[in-house]
């Protein structure tokens, strides 16, 4: 069981640093918990001085986890979670016990206790069975440690076993094979067993601390960053621009590897962003002339230089990238611009080392930027912004609205129950904000366990033009009830918004997701309130219409009419397409 | 190292674990504190290897059951070092 409640009180009563105070004693914890090894007795004596949320795992193990949680704790503490753990006791059959609801379920085995089971194969089947047995007992993200090192053929082990749960909702592999290969031998330390119950070395509990309470962790329970604000003078290169000048500023190989990672993290869909108190000309001159920067200007999403604020000039980026400014990472080398800032706005904050080499330690752990797998709209974001910005040039010369769409080739693909696809509908579900009309916020298991009943459609919207290709923009979640289609959800990607294309968006949806069913005669909607979500409101709002009704219950209803539907998207300057289920591989 | 330039160190270490403060001349056993159990013990002794760079025995491990012959241990281990 859960410990008690009562010890976040505690913290919350300790709790009265300002936004400002928070910032900065943050960025004295990037020292101990970035270092290149890390060390327990360094991270055990943090503090933290902010207010902390709650998050409950529950470990199912056969060996000692306890040696991990302490500092796991700590780096939790750092993203802003207190976890509480509960413990399995130590049971190599893994009964998976579940009393009580978890965040997120860990399965924590120590490998060479498991051979009587068989190979490789027989491992990764049982280990199938075992996540299966516990995915019907709970809805929380499964974490499985893989073996590291400590079963013969380990690797065929591991492969097998991401093969066989890589299409299973919310269920992910933790690399500790990778922590293994790091470590070696030091992996492993025969003394401790009989202490702490794991044959786990300290660097190796410290290391897998940091990988769960960084990465792992905060990627199953908590919002991934959209954007990281980049300050420039002693952030990106060594120098001050405007004493030393575009060519004289230099790039070090510390600084050279920090732009590396920073380009690869806008590889992975996070927006880049330049926020700095610089000449504009001067910035310009920079990003042509220092062709030797890694970071390059069409990495770019935005860029802020001016004298004015800086929490301005982040605002000014959260506006340009339609995100909200706690979505972004401002990372500075002065600690008073990030107070500064953190004072402002809510923003998360990383302070840059003076040599560069600790900002690249400090974004390869920072919490929130790490992701499961590749989504294809990752790649898609920044060359789709970019596009935006073409989109409004055109808009602006075209004659009307209509020629306006049909020179874009506006194309959207509607596809439904296709399991391949609930990662990303999930991922919409939970980042959008101002458009998302329900608020249901549905895990990959939600939408798994929405599609196990028939009549009920998750259905993709995709959004192409000529201009740019944006991936799967939107979902629409819906159930049937009677003559009515009732919409679970209907979230919308803020960069597909703006385009006067949420009624098609919604006519076709529903039509897909009405694809089979007959008699339905109403489409209702239960729009939930939050504090960002009014353009979905007011969207629905203009969708009713004056022939939609309200009911106390917050129920909005509207006739289905198929052939007006039909009317009304026929007069789109808009490609619309639908895929065929019957013909989709994977499908749901 | 002394044993006065040892204590202090290992009490610091007490009191980041037991997560209370340790007085100057409070000894610590095993047996009569609560909160010192074999979870704490390992992670005492693994920021005590931290620390000073040796490494305690699988024995001593288990042998070591109070803060006064912790400090003699860490006392003779450093000195075996120089």
């Amino acid at each position: 069981m859960f410990p008690p409640a009562g010890r976040i009180g505690k913290l919350a009563e300790q709790v009265s640093a300002t936004d400002a105070e928070v910032c900065l004693a943050r960025a004295e914890w990037q020292r101990v918990l970035f270092a290149p090894a890390p060390r327990r007795h360094e991270i055990l004596k943090l503090r933290p001085t902010w207010p902390l949320r709650n998050v409950r795992l529950r470990v199912h193990r056969n060996h000692g986890f306890e040696p991990v949680a302490s500092v796991l704790e700590k780096y939790l503490a750092y993203t802003g979670l207190a976890v509480e753990v509960a413990y399995s006791a130590y049971d190599d059959s893994l009964s998976l016990s579940t009393p009580g609801p978890a965040d997120v379920e860990l399965i924590w085995l120590d490998f060479s206790r498991l051979v009587a089971i068989g190979g490789a194969e027989e491992l990764a089947a049982w280990a199938l069975e075992r996540i299966e047995a516990l995915r019907g007992k709970s809805p929380a993200p499964i974490l499985f440690t893989d073996a590291a090192g400590d079963l013969d053929r380990a690797a065929e082990f591991n492969a097998q076993l991401r093969e066989l749960t890589g299409n299973l909702p919310g269920v992910h592999i933790c690399d500790l094979g990778q922590l293994h290969a790091q470590l070696g031998p030091a992996f492993f330390d025969e003394r401790t067993l009989a202490t702490s119950g794991t044959r786990m070395s300290n660097a190796a509990c410290v290391q897998a601390a940091r990988w769960l309470g960084s990465r792992w962790l905060p990627a199953a329970v908590a919002p991934r960053i959209k954007a990281l604000a980049l300050d420039l003078d002693n952030t990106l290169y060594e120098g001050v621009l405007g004493e030393d000048g575009p060519e004289g500023v230099r790039l070090t190989d510390a600084h050279a590897a920090l732009q590396r990672r920073v380009v690869e993290l806008g590889a992975e869909g996070i927006f880049l962003a330049l926020c700095s108190r610089n000449e504009p000309a001067d910035v310009e001159r920079l990003l042509a002339v220092r062709t030797d920067f890694p970071l390059r200007p069409e990495h770019l999403a935005a860029t802020e230089v001016s004298w004015g604020p800086k929490a301005d000039a982040v605002r000014r980026i959260a506006d340009k990238l339609r995100i909200g400014t706690d979505a972004i990472l401002f990372v500075d080398d002065n600690p008073g611009e990030l107070a500064a800032v953190a004072s402002a706005i809510p923003v998360s904050t990383l302070y840059a080392g003076p040599t560069g080499a600790d900002s690249v330690a400090a974004l390869n752990w920072y919490p929130r930027l790490f992701r499961w797998r590749a989504d294809e709209t990752d790649a898609l974001r920044t060359g789709d912004l970019t596009a935006s910005r073409v989109r409004e040039d055109l808009a602006a010369k075209a004659p009307d609205k209509a020629a306006y769409m049909r020179s874009l080739g506006v194309r959207l693909q509607f596809s439904r129950n296709v399991q391949g696809e609930l990662e990303r509908l999930s991922a919409l579900s939970n980042k959008t904000n101002q458009f998302n009309l329900s608020l249901s916020r549905c895990s990959p298991v939600d939408l798994a366990q929405l599609l196990a009943e028939p009549g009920n459609s998750a259905i993709a919207i995709r959004l192409s033009d000529r201009l740019s290709d944006s991936g799967i923009i939107g979902t629409m979640l819906t159930r049937r009830d009677g003559a009515a289609l009732i919409v679970e959800d209907f979230c919308i990607s803020c960069r597909a918004l703006g385009r006067d294309l949420e009624d098609v968006m919604a006519l076709e949806a529903i039509r897909a997701a009405t694809d089979g069913l007959d008699g339905i005669r109403h489409v209702r909607f239960h729009p939930a309130v939050g504090p960002r979500n009014q353009p979905a409101r007011d969207w629905l709002d203009g969708f009713a219409g004056e022939t939609g009704r309200s009911d106390p219950q917050g129920w909005v209803t509207v006739n289905w009419d198929r052939s007006a539907a039909d009317d009304l998207v026929e007069r789109m300057p808009v490609i619309v397409e639908h895929r065929d289920p019957g013909k989709q591989e994977q499908s749901a | 190292m002394t044993r006065d330039e040892a204590e202090p160190i290992v009490r610091s270490m007490f009191e980041i674990v037991l997560n209370r403060p340790i007085g100057t001349d409070e000894e610590l056993s095993r047996e009569t504190e609560g909160g010192w159990d074999s979870v704490r013990h390992i992670e005492l002794l693994f920021m005590l290897e931290e620390e000073f760079g040796f490494t305690f025995t699988e024995d001593e491990m288990a042998d070591l059951n109070t803060s006064g012959e912790i400090v003699d241990k860490v006392v003779a281990r450093t000195s075996d070092q120089q």
